[in-house]
C-alpha cells in the first residue's frame, strides 16, 4: 500500500518538475520577446530557455518511466497521460525552437508592430499558464479544468486577431528587406503556432473530460 | 489387491474429473481482464483456493449427480456421467471455451436416459432448459445496468484522474476479495462433484482423497484453465470497476438462484454479462464470441452421445 501511495507521489512530483521547467521556460521566453521589442535582446536569457527545454525534457524521461512501471490496471489512464506530457514537451520544443531562432535573428522590429507584438507575446504566456494549469486540475477537478479549456480558446482567437494585424502590417512594406519582413514574420506565426497548440492540448483534455465517465 | 486395484481406477478417474473441472474455471477471468493481477498471481492464487477450497469445503459438500432427473442412478451410470463430462470440459478447456458443468452433466444424464431408455423426468428437464436460456439474459440485462448505474454516478461524483484512481482501487479490493470467495467455495463444490464416487471405498483418508483432488483441481487450472481465464477475461475492455459490474451480479445472483434452488449458470452469466458491459460501454466485444455460443449449444448433445460412447466400457467394467 506505501509503495503504492509512493509511486503515485513519485509520478505526481516528477510532473511538477516538469511543469515547473515548461513554465519556467515559457516565462523567460516572454522575458526575451519583451526584450525583443524594447530593442535589448538578452542572449544569455535565451540561453537559459534552452537550458529549461533540456531540464524539462529529462524530468518528462523520469516521469514516462515511473508511468510504465510496474502493472498498468488503469492503461487508458497511463497511456492519456503519456500523451499529454508529450504534447506539453512539443510545446516546450517550440520554444526552445524560437528561442534558437531569436539568438541568430539579425534585425531589430518594426516599430509599428510592437504593441500588437506585445499582445500576442503576452498571450503566449497566459495561454501556456492557463494550460499548464489545465493539465494541473486534470488530477483534480475535472469541473474547472473544463471551464479553462474555453478561456484558452478566447485567448487564441485574440492571438489570431494579433497575429494578422501583424503580417497586414508586415505585408505593406515592400521597400523593407525581404529578409527582415520574413523573419519578423517567422518569429509571429511561431508565437502563434505554440497558443494554437496550447489551445490543441486543451481540446484534447476536454475531450478526455468527457470520455472518463463512461469509462 | 482387488480393492487396491478398483480404488487406484477410481482415484484415476476423479484425478480426470477435478482436473477438467479446473480447466474449466473462468472465476479468475475478471482479475485477470481488468489486470488487478497476472497470470502468475492469479494461478498462484487459484492454487491456493483450489486446495483449501476442497481440503475445508470438500467434506461439507456431498452431490448426487444427476439426482432428479434419472429416476435409477447405479455407480456405472454415475461413473459415466462424470468422466464424459470430465472429457468435454477438457476439450473444451482445451479450445479455451467456458462451458457450463451442469450444462455438459445434464446432457450425459439424459443421453444415458435416453439410451438405457430409462425414465427420465421431462417436466424438470424443460425447467432447467428454461434456467440455461435465462441464465445469459439475466447476466446480459444486469451487469448492462449496473454499469449504467455506474456510469451516472460517475458523471456526477468522478472529480480528476485521482479521483478515478482512488475509486478503482477500491474496486480492486472489493473484486478480489469476492473472487477468491467464489474460487474458495467453487473448490468445495466442484471437490464434492469429484470425489463423491470414491467416498467408501477402502480405507483411503478423507483428508487425503480432497488433497488430490485440490491438487488435481489446480492441475487443471495451472495447465488448461489459464487459456480459458484469458478468453473469457478478453472478451471485452475491463477495469476493475467493470470487473466489479460484472462479476458481482453474477456473484449475487447465482447465490440467491442456489438458495432458492434455481440452477443458473455461471459461465453462461459471466460471458453474457461480459457481452453486456460492452454493448453499455460501446465497446467492440472480442471476435470470436460465436465460438463460445457454439459449444454451448454443442455442449448438450455432445455430451449425451459421449456418455453413450463411454457407458459400455464402464458398464463392462463395473
Amino acid at each position: 500500500m506505501k509503495f503504492i501511495k509512493d509511486k503515485r507521489s513519485e509520478l505526481l512530483n516528477t510532473s511538477k518538475d516538469f511543469y515547473r521547467e515548461v513554465l519556467k521556460g515559457s516565462d523567460l521566453l516572454h522575458g526575451c520577446i519583451n526584450d525583443l521589442i524594447d530593442g535589448k535582446l538578452n542572449k544569455n536569457k535565451l540561453e537559459e530557455v534552452i537550458q529549461c527545454e533540456h531540464k524539462a525534457d529529462q524530468a518528462k524521461e523520469k516521469y514516462i518511466n515511473i508511468l510504465y512501471k510496474g502493472k498498468r490496471s488503469l492503461p487508458f489512464l497511463v497511456e492519456d497521460r503519456y500523451r499529454l506530457i508529450k504534447y506539453l514537451d512539443i510545446v516546450s520544443d517550440n520554444s526552445e525552437d524560437l528561442a534558437h531562432g531569436l539568438i541568430v535573428y539579425p534585425f531589430k522590429l518594426f516599430d509599428d508592430i510592437k504593441a500588437d507584438m506585445k499582445i500576442i507575446n503576452d498571450l503566449y504566456q497566459e495561454s501556456i499558464e492557463s494550460l499548464v494549469e489545465m493539465v494541473n486540475l486534470m488530477e483534480m477537478d475535472f469541473k474547472t479544468a473544463y471551464q479553462k479549456s474555453f478561456h484558452i480558446e478566447t485567448l487564441k482567437r485574440s492571438a489570431r486577431e494579433a497575429k494578422y494585424k501583424i503580417l497586414g502590417v508586415l505585408y505593406q512594406k515592400p521597400k523593407e528587406k525581404s529578409l527582415r519582413v520574413y523573419l519578423t514574420s517567422k518569429i509571429c506565426i511561431k508565437v502563434y503556432d505554440m497558443i494554437v497548440r496550447a489551445e490543441e492540448i486543451s481540446d484534447y483534455l476536454r475531450s478526455l473530460i468527457v470520455k472518463y465517465p463512461s469509462k | 489387491m482387488a480393492l487396491l486395484g478398483i480404488l487406484v481406477v477410481f482415484l484415476v478417474i476423479v484425478i480426470i474429473i477435478a482436473f477438467g473441472i479446473g480447466g474449466n474455471d473462468e472465476t479468475f477471468a475478471g482479475i485477470y481482464g481488468s489486470r488487478i493481477l497476472n497470470m502468475k498471481q492469479i494461478m498462484i492464487l487459484a492454487t491456493i483456493f483450489a486446495i483449501t477450497g476442497a481440503l475445508l469445503l470438500g467434506e461439507a459438500v456431498s452431490k448426487t449427480v444427476g439426482k432428479g432427473i434419472l429416476v435409477n442412478l447405479d455407480d456405472a451410470i454415475v461413473i459415466t456421467i462424470l468422466i464424459s463430462t470430465a472429457i468435454w470440459l477438457i476439450l473444451s478447456s482445451a479450445l479455451r471455451l467456458p462451458i457450463s458443468t451442469t450444462h455438459a452433466t445434464i446432457g450425459a444424464v439424459i443421453g444415458l436416459g435416453i439410451a438405457l431408455n430409462e425414465k427420465l423426468d421431462w417436466m424438470k428437464i424443460i425447467e432447467l432448459s428454461i434456467w440455461w436460456v435465462l441464465s445469459p439474459i439475466i447476466g446480459f440485462v444486469v451487469s448492462f445496468i449496473v454499469f449504467k448505474l455506474m456510469r451516472a454516478y460517475k458523471i456526477k461524483h468522478l472529480n480528476g484522474f485521482q479521483s478515478l484512481e482512488k475509486t478503482e482501487k477500491s474496486f480492486t479490493y472489493i473484486v478480489l476479495i469476492i473472487i477468491c470467495i467464489t474460487a474458495f467455495s467453487r473448490a468445495g463444490n466442484d471437490c464434492s462433484n469429484a470425489v463423491g464416487i470414491v467416498v467408501g471405498i477402502g480405507d483411503i483418508k478423507v483428508n487425503l482423497l480432497l488433497l488430490i483432488t485440490g491438487l488435481s483441481l489446480a492441475g487443471g487450472l495451472l495447465v488448461l484453465g489459464r487459456g480459458v481465464i484469458k478468453n473469457v477475461g478478453r472478451i471485452t475492455e475491463l477495469y476493475p470497476s467493470t470487473a466489479f459490474a460484472s462479476q458481482i451480479p453474477t456473484a449475487g445472483i447465482l447465490f440467491l438462484g442456489t438458495t432458492l434452488g434455481i440452477p443458473l449458470s455461471g459461465s453462461h452469466m459471466l460471458v453474457a454479462s461480459l457481452v453486456g458491459l460492452s454493448k453499455a460501454s460501446h465497446t467492440p466485444a472480442k471476435k470470436g464470441l460465436w465460438k463460445i455460443v457454439l459449444i454451448w449449444l454443442v455442449t448438450f448433445p455432445a455430451a449425451a452421445i459421449l456418455s453413450i460412447i463411454i457407458y459400455l466400457p464402464v458398464n463392462s467394467f463395473f
